[in-house]
């Protein structure tokens, strides 16, 4: 009876990562079963809430006309927000409102769900509700998955339980233990507010949407924390990244949220809006110092689960890399199944087509962008020393004006900004 | 201005009231997916669980560091910011917990 087994993969996780996989493995006529901890399937996952690019277009070409999309999104804001000022860089990108589309605004519960139903009616089984314990390993071999203590046999694992995977960690397969270091704390709430409202105030036409990203600034004891807002279609998805290792003793992670949601800025843009839903969700900080290994005998690892994601402080992506990752493994297991090597050395394949996309050649790339990204002086000195200066340089009180480069000395002078340092910190935009 | 007249210091803002807008679902048997050891939160040099926690599932009563399950979405944070080995961090049994209507 050793041999029998009822899959031939089981994949673990139902976000984006592992039902993209688990639809392109039921594409190959490959037995997998998908097992999501939520029931419904989809119910513990949150993102901050675009999905950029067309990683789906391997799995459906046309996959946005059916998806629960919000909103295409045709404008980006980045800015800078301190206690009581607010800069803002506004790009509007008429290409971005026509087909192909860049990035779309979605609700992860309502989007992950329609894609998991995408592998179901691919051939792929369901699991809710069910969560898997550790994966069952033997002499550095996975054999299958541990659920409530009994044994499921498989021929190969696509772990895809997200953010601190708790597979992983019961499984023994990271190569350090994941620390506080390693994640953001994502802390989000929707709001709703009705259509033409969001698109009045937002100056947006039907089914278009925008994004905002700011830099937290001036936040006491050197908090490192950025806000997002998003527009969905009946809704703003409204929420704050937080550096868990800057947050301070007598400072409460929601109050850095609540403290953005008070912003006069944020104020004004979410007025009225009644609040639907709260959520709170790790965010990896991505990048190669804290990926577990992303293969061995019988198992790959996709999405979260693996870090796969990216930012550099301009972009935000995590739901394209897990996708993208998925499918990449999907490609490889479908492979090995079908010539029956599911070894560590034939896996290994697919960390070298990761290589080869977008997804870890980022992650190479710009390996050292935390240097400048989470470079405390950005958030505690220089966001409010560019906000002080620019609102004396815009303020006119009919008096005589200084010239903006002595202006500039004086107010660097007066925020005590030594400008040698400052210039090194400045060049750490190489890193972007 | 000095930094503690910052804003962050002066909200009074309890998490506990939004939390009644998201969907649990509770397990009858109060099976706890996070356990602490009380004797090892006694000694702890800083608490951060105390302000990490998104839910504040985390309060001192009469000096003693208390977990509750009921409010906690299940992220992680404690795990990671307790560094005195005093929290043990599972999934909960079967669908309980947080049910995220939208995401």
């Amino acid at each position: 009876m050793e041999d029998v087994s009822d899959y031939d993969v089981y994949v673990i996780g139902g976000g984006p990562a592992g039902s993209s996989a688990a639809w392109y493995l039921a594409d190959q006529g490959i037995n997998v079963a998908l097992i999501d901890r939520g029931k419904p399937i989809g119910s513990k996952n949150v993102s901050g809430g675009v999905l950029w690019g067309h990683d789906l277009k391997v799995l459906d070409e046309e996959w946005w006309k059916k998806a629960p999309i919000e909103r295409a999104i045709i404008s980006k804001k980045i800015g800078l927000l301190t206690e009581d000022k607010a800069m803002l860089f506004d790009w509007d990108f008429e290409e971005w409102g026509h087909e192909p589309y860049v990035g779309f605004s979605i609700l992860r519960a309502k989007f992950d769900r329609w894609l998991a139903k995408r592998a179901q009616e691919a051939g792929a089984d369901i699991y809710e509700g069910i969560a898997v314990d550790k994966l069952w390993i033997e002499k550095g071999e996975v054999k299958g998955i541990v659920q409530a203590g009994d044994k499921f046999k498989s021929k190969a694992v696509i772990v895809a339980d997200g953010a601190n995977s708790r597979i992983l960690i019961n499984s023994g397969l990271l190569t350090k233990p994941f620390s506080q270091n390693d994640f953001y704390l994502g802390i989000k709430e929707v709001l709703t507010l009705p259509e033409e409202t969001i698109e009045e105030r937002f100056g947006l036409n039907s089914e278009e949407g925008t994004a905002f990203e700011f830099i937290l600034g001036g936040l006491p004891k050197n908090i490192v924390a950025g806000g997002f807002l998003y527009t969905n279609k009946r809704s703003l998805s409204l929420g704050v990244v937080v550096d868990l290792d800057t947050l301070p003793l007598g400072i409460h992670s929601y109050d850095v949220f609540e403290y953005y949601k008070q912003h006069p800025k944020i104020k004004r843009l979410i007025k009225d809006a009644k609040e639907e839903e709260y959520a709170a969700h790790f965010v990896p900080k991505g990048g190669l110092h804290m990926m577990p290994p992303l293969f061995g005998n019988g198992y790959v690892v996709v999405g979260d689960a693996a870090a796969l994601c990216f930012s550099n402080g301009l972009v935000i992506n995590g739901n394209g890399p897990a996708i993208r990752s998925g499918i990449e493994a999907a490609k490889v297991v479908s492979e090995a199944i079908k010539i029956g090597d599911t070894s560590s050395k034939f896996l290994s394949k697919y960390a070298t087509s990761l290589k080869s996309t977008y997804v870890l050649e980022n992650l190479i790339r710009f390996k050292n962008v935390e240097k400048f990204k989470d470079n405390p002086r950005i958030y505690s000195t220089y966001t409010p020393f560019i906000l002080n200066f620019s609102e004396k340089l815009l303020r006119e009180e009919n008096k005589p004006r200084e010239h903006l480069v002595k202006l500039l000395k004086q107010e660097l002078k007066e925020a005590g900004i030594n400008s040698i340092k400052a210039a090194i910190d400045l060049s750490g935009v190489r890193y972007l | 201005m000095s930094e503690t007249q910052h804003k962050l210091f002066t909200l009074k803002f309890d998490i506990k009231n939004k939390l009644g807008n998201d969907t649990f679902e509770t397990d009858a048997e109060e099976r706890a997916h996070i356990t602490i050891k009380p004797e090892i939160c006694r000694d702890c040099p800083h608490k951060k669980c105390l302000y990490a926690c998104p839910t504040r599932c985390y309060n001192l009563i009469d000096g003693e560091v208390k977990f509750q399950y009921e409010d906690c979405v299940e992220c992680g944070t404690c795990f990671l910011v307790c560094d005195q080995g005093s929290v043990s961090w599972s999934n909960p049994q079967g669908s309980f917990g947080i049910k995220y209507q939208l995401g």
